[in-house]
This record gives C-alpha cells, sequence and structure tokens, in this order.
C-alpha cells in the first residue's frame, strides 16, 4: 500500500517538475518597493495591519547598445506583485476576513512623446502561483514552495511564480489587453493571488534612435473586508483601500562605433 | 478483503490516470524538445555562417585606434572626477558598487583589449559613468537645475561649432555624370565617411534635445533625472569627439548642394505606386510602416542639412518598398498566429545565406555603405533569435513562435534579395 502511495506522489510531483522553468540572470530595474497599508477596525478603533504589498521590476538588460538606427532593439523585462493579508477575527459574532480584488498590473511609456522612437510592447505573459485552495495536493504545493524558495533565495529576488504559466485566455485566470497602438500593455488577474507576476518584450521600431526610453509598471490591488454578520443573513464588502505601486522599467539605447 | 481489493483497484485506476498524464505529458514534451533541437541547430548554423563571412564595420578603419585611446581617455576622466565625489559621499550603495565594477573594468584595459576593438565597452561605460556621477553629484547637492541647463547649452554650442566646421570643409562636387549611377556614389570613401559623420550629427542633436526633456520629466526622483542628463551629456562629448577625429583626418567632402541635387532626386524616384490594399495583417504592412518612418527620418536629417545620411535612408526606404509586395502573404507575427512548418523555416533560412553569399560577391560599394544597409536585414534575424530563445526557456514553442521565426527571416530574405537587385 504505501509503496504504491509514494508512486503516486512521485509521479505527481514528477509531472509538475516537468514544466519548471527558472529565471536567472536578471537586474533589478527599480525596487523592490514596499508599502504597508493598515486601516482602523471601526469597532476597536485599533490598527490593524491588514496588507502588506511589494513590487520589483526586473529585466535582462537595461542599457541596449546596437551600432545604429537599423538594428532593432528587444528588451525582455518583468514584474512581479505581492501582496499579503492577515487573517480573519470575530468580532463580537461578526467575522471580518480581508481580502484582495481586482489584480492588475500595467505597463504604459512614460509619455508617447519624449522617447525616443516608437516601441511595441509585444509577446506578454502573465504568471500567478497557484491559489490556495485549487484543489492541488498539499504535498506537491509544499515540494513546489521549497523549490520556490530555493530559486528566490539564489537570485535574492520575488521572480514570477515558476510552476504555472497562465497563457493569455480568456477565463483562465488572467486578461492581457494591448492598447491598440501596443504603448501599453494591461495584465488582469482573478482569483486573488498572492503573487502574481507579468513579463513582456519591448520591441523598438526601426529607425531606432538612442536615448532613454521611459516606461512605468503600475501594480494594482483593491483591499477589502468582508463581514460575515450573524445578525444579517448576506455579507458585507468595506472597501479599504487601493494599493498601487509604481515602479520603473526604464532602459536606455546607445550606440556604439 | 473485498474492501481491501477495492481500495487497491481505485488505487491502480488512480496511478493509471496519473501515468497516462504523464505520459502525455512527456509526449508533448519530447514534441517540444524536437522542435527546440530543429530551431536550436537552425539558429546556430545561421549565426555561424553571419560570423564567419559577414564583414561589418562602423567606424572607418585608419582613425578606429585614434579613436579608441581617446573614448579610454574619456573614461579615465570620468573615474577621477567620480573618485574625488565619492571619497566623501555614503549614500547608494548600488551605484558604489556599480562604479567600483566599472572602474576596475576600465583601469584593466590594456593595449591588447582595446586592439580588439572593444568600442562598445568603452561607450557604454561612459553611459554609466556619466550617470554615475550624475546622481552622486544630485545626491550631495552639488549640482542644480541651472547646473545643468548650463551644461546642456555649452554641449549644444560645441555642437554647433563642430557642425560649421564640417560646413567649411565642404568644398568638392559631385561630378553627375558619374553620380547618375547611385551604385558609383556608394563607391566613393569619402562620401561613405560623410555618411557617418551626418549620422552621428544627427544622433548628438537628438540627444541633445532629449537631455532638456530628461530633466523636466515628472514621476522620476531628482538624482535618477539629473544621472540620466549628465549620462546623456556625456555620451554628446563622445560623438563630437568622434566627428572631430574623422574631420582632422579627411580634409574635403561634398558640399551640401550637389548631395542635395541627388537627395532630391531619389525621394522623387521613390515608387509607391503599386502599395495599395496591403492586407493589414500581413507583414507588408509593419514594413510599409517602417519604410514610412524611414522617409520621415530622411526628410528631417535633410532640414539640417545632412543629406549623405538622408540618401541612405532613402535607399533604405526604397529597398523596403521592393519588399512589401513580396510580404504581402507573410503574416504579422506580432497580431497573427497561422500554421508554420519547418521545412519553410529552413528554406527561409537558406534564402538569407544564398544572398548574402551574393552580396559578398557582387556588390562593390563602399564597406562602410554596405554595413549601413545590412544592418536592417541582419538586425531582423538577431532580433527574432532572441524572441524565440526566451521562447525556449519558456517551453513555449509552438505556432505563436514559429510564426515569428519565418516573418522575420522571411523580410531578412527578401530585403537581402532586392539589395542585390539594386546593386549586384
Amino acid at each position: 500500500m504505501k509503496k504504491y502511495v509514494i508512486l503516486m506522489i512521485s509521479l505527481i510531483i514528477l509531472f509538475f517538475l516537468e514544466n519548471c522553468i527558472f529565471v536567472t540572470g536578471y537586474i533589478k530595474l527599480t525596487g523592490p518597493l514596499k508599502k504597508d497599508y493598515y486601516y482602523y477596525d471601526y469597532q476597536r478603533s485599533e490598527n490593524w495591519l491588514v496588507t502588506q504589498a511589494y513590487s520589483v521590476t526586473v529585466a535582462d538588460v537595461k542599457q541596449v547598445i546596437i551600432y545604429n538606427p537599423y538594428e532593432t532593439v528587444i528588451v525582455h523585462q518583468a514584474c512581479t506583485y505581492g501582496l499579503s493579508i492577515s487573517d480573519g477575527r470575530y468580532i463580537y459574532g461578526d467575522y471580518y476576513e480581508p481580502k484582495v480584488l481586482n489584480h492588475k498590473i500595467r505597463v504604459e511609456v512614460h509619455d508617447k512623446n519624449s522617447i525616443p522612437s516608437t516601441i511595441r510592447f509585444t509577446d506578454p505573459y502573465g504568471y500567478i502561483n497557484a491559489p490556495p485552495g485549487s484543489g492541488a495536493d498539499p504535498i506537491i504545493l509544499y515540494a513546489l514552495d521549497i523549490l520556490w524558495n530555493f530559486v528566490v533565495s539564489q537570485i535574492r529576488l520575488p521572480v514570477p511564480s515558476p510552476w504555472q504559466l497562465l497563457l493569455k485566455q480568456e477565463g483562465n485566470g488572467l486578461t492581457i489587453t494591448r492598447d491598440a497602438d501596443a504603448m501599453g500593455v494591461t495584465f488582469i488577474y482573478v482569483g486573488e493571488p498572492t503573487l502574481h507576476g507579468a513579463d513582456w518584450l519591448v520591441y523598438v521600431d526601426k529607425p531606432v534612435q538612442q536615448g532613454y526610453y521611459a516606461i512605468d509598471v503600475y501594480s494594482k490591488g483593491n483591499v477589502i473586508l468582508r463581514v460575515y454578520s450573524s445578525y444579517e443573513p448576506y455579507i458585507w464588502d468595506i472597501q479599504v483601500g487601493n494599493i498601487n505601486i509604481l515602479t520603473f522599467a526604464d532602459f536606455r539605447v546607445e550606440f556604439s562605433g | 478483503m473485498k474492501r481491501k481489493n477495492k481500495i487497491f483497484i481505485v488505487i491502480i485506476l488512480i496511478a493509471a490516470v496519473i501515468i497516462s498524464l504523464a505520459l502525455y505529458n512527456s509526449y508533448a514534451y519530447l514534441n517540444q524538445e524536437r522542435l527546440k533541437e530543429l530551431i536550436t541547430k537552425e539558429i546556430s548554423e545561421i549565426n555561424n555562417y553571419l560570423r564567419n563571412n559577414l564583414t561589418i564595420i562602423r567606424t572607418p578603419s585608419d582613425i578606429e585606434s585614434i579613436y579608441l585611446v581617446e573614448l579610454l581617455k574619456q573614461n579615465i576622466q570620468l573615474i577621477d572626477n567620480i573618485d574625488r565625489i565619492i571619497n566623501g559621499y555614503s549614500g547608494n550603495n548600488e551605484v558604489i558598487d556599480k562604479f567600483s565594477k566599472v572602474k576596475a573594468t576600465i583601469l584593466s584595459m590594456d593595449a591588447a583589449k582595446l586592439s580588439q576593438r572593444d568600442e562598445r565597452m568603452l561607450i557604454n561605460s561612459i553611459w554609466e559613468l556619466g550617470y554615475i556621477l550624475g546622481y552622486i553629484q544630485a545626491e550631495t547637492n552639488s549640482i542644480s537645475y541651472n547646473d545643468i541647463e548650463l551644461q546642456i547649452n555649452q554641449i549644444r554650442i560645441k555642437l554647433s561649432d563642430t557642425y560649421v566646421k564640417y560646413l567649411s570643409k565642404q568644398k568638392l562636387q559631385i561630378d553627375h555624370n558619374k553620380a547618375s549611377n547611385i551604385t558609383t556614389l556608394l563607391m566613393d570613401h569619402i562620401f561613405a565617411v560623410q555618411t557617418i559623420i551626418d549620422g552621428e550629427l544627427y544622433q548628438a542633436n537628438r540627444l541633445v534635445n532629449q537631455t532638456m526633456e530628461l530633466i523636466r520629466m515628472e514621476g522620476r526622483p531628482y538624482a535618477n533625472k539629473i544621472g540620466m542628463a549628465i549620462s546623456t551629456i556625456k555620451a554628446i562629448q563622445t560623438i563630437i569627439l568622434k566627428i572631430n577625429i574623422i574631420m582632422n583626418h579627411y580634409d574635403n567632402f561634398y558640399s551640401s548642394r550637389s548631395t542635395s541635387t541627388i537627395f532630391n532626386r531619389l525621394l522623387l524616384k521613390l515608387n509607391t505606386a503599386e502599395l495599395r490594399d496591403i492586407p493589414s495583417e500581413s507583414f507588408a504592412n509593419l514594413t510599409l510602416q517602417e519604410a514610412n518612418n524611414y522617409i520621415k527620418l530622411a526628410k528631417d536629417e535633410a532640414q539640417y542639412k545632412l543629406y549623405t545620411q538622408a540618401i541612405i535612408d532613402l535607399i533604405i526606404a526604397d529597398i523596403l518598398y521592393k519588399s512589401v509586395n513580396n510580404l504581402r502573404y507573410i503574416p504579422d507575427p506580432f497580431t497573427k498566429t497561422v500554421n508554420v512548418d519547418i521545412s519553410n523555416i529552413i528554406e527561409m533560412k537558406n534564402r538569407i545565406i544564398y544572398n548574402i553569399e551574393k552580396i559578398e560577391r557582387d556588390i562593390k560599394i563602399d564597406r562602410l555603405v554596405l554595413s549601413k544597409l545590412l544592418f536592417y536585414p541582419i538586425s531582423d534575424v538577431y532580433f527574432v533569435q532572441t524572441l524565440i530563445e526566451r521562447r525556449i526557456k519558456v517551453n513555449m514553442i509552438d505556432n505563436g513562435a514559429l510564426t515569428y521565426l519565418y516573418a522575420f527571416y522571411a523580410r531578412a530574405a527578401v530585403y537581402l534579395a532586392n539589395l542585390n537587385k539594386n546593386f549586384g
């Protein structure tokens, strides 16, 4: 009996490991930026930590060296956004549960008129860690967590979760919308992930001019307090605040020779 | 006994499901692996070919060694400046770390390294050191917006001095009988060197304008902005340096009056009549946009009387216009995904290699100019390979990836074929 169980578990772990990717060699553009959010519990008027948010933007290059305007430029960048919330509490029979909603990562050109050449965000992917309660085996999650912590400790940066790459399909936990002129991408996550991320390529249209290309990355999420009342037959959602972290994914193009 | 049997059967069933999932997964995995292997082979083949058979130069070879030595001097001067400030500075550790790394690399550079023509590194470190200098100056409050504006104005004056000196050297006239054929003009070495000066002057001018915008940019920390501005100013200095070194070596250049005649003639001759009804999801559409951008760039350069560079941009636009028709049925990979057979990709790769062989054999125009014309298709090849390498890393070699590879290889092949037709 025991043998079969061990066989099953190892098979499951193998099945997941095949899809692992590891990100190495990234450099940090800005961050990690951290923000702590508090809100008042109105019945006790005490400070209650609800959310910690952090965000970091990384890239495999910060400066692109090309020879002249006839060369294409491509820059690979990624952003992560992490949120943590405290546990729920019972107060006078009501249950207060903090939640985060409406996750979003928005990448856009800082100012379309000031960048030296037209750019285009392309090949966007979203990443999301396996949300709790998704039905995955706790043993697998544990094994993956160990791997995940290892990766993060090695590169000392929060990176997009490596084991679940979401495709850009509707209803698959993520929608990716590119602006009509491709100068901005919005990644909208459903399913309240605690850690998520996005990566994309920046393609600079030819002719390419040298100089600084300023790019903003907004990581956004809403915090609500969900109140399960024992006196009322429904659930209240109290809007607590917007978490909004801005990081910079600027890069520069320089000519040599 | 019965109960135990049932549990056993359930476990067997679950195991069977998992095994079949794992098998399916490894089948898909193997398929991906095979595709990856094929593509990696194609990519390395074309890379090896380009490395061994294509000579691309960016700086006239007679000034190269002097230029490199001057770049090294500028680097060391910057290091001295930063060293002086950094002794009393204890702010951002990342900036200090970066500085000591760049410093160590530059100080370790000797004649042997310089002769490897490490221009990329030297120019990159000037941008880096300029940024660090500006950052530290801003952090220690030893620079103000006014100082920066003063520096921008100084560099603007230096640039216009260089431009005036360049104009005073424009004494040659183009023999218009000889230059009626554009190929003959492009074989002229003076003309080729002049395209380098014109191109650099245009870039320097654009950079000066961006520096003003950088310090006014909203939503960025003060020290970052100052760092960006100072690094851009240092980069403009290297451009001015290069132009001056070239001008010390060449006494006479073609007058803008004679080059403008050729520019205007080429502009009139551009044939855009056939460019109608381009399917919006075809690669022809994007190529057409880029061709139009080159025309815009050329006209802008012509306004500053930088005609030789403008002529090169017109030639590129012309080749692109000619390529548009061949690309009508190639999908635009940024918006569309199609089924691509690997044999199509291999065919395009072979066409690229065939055309480069032909160019190396038949085209006799100056190597500096030819390099400028070749950057466009070669960078298409390198761009798509970067994209594919990333896709290989994340196991996403699908039709989307193959469409990118196919479309960019196809455009490079078509461009090279038209380059052959024009000058071969």
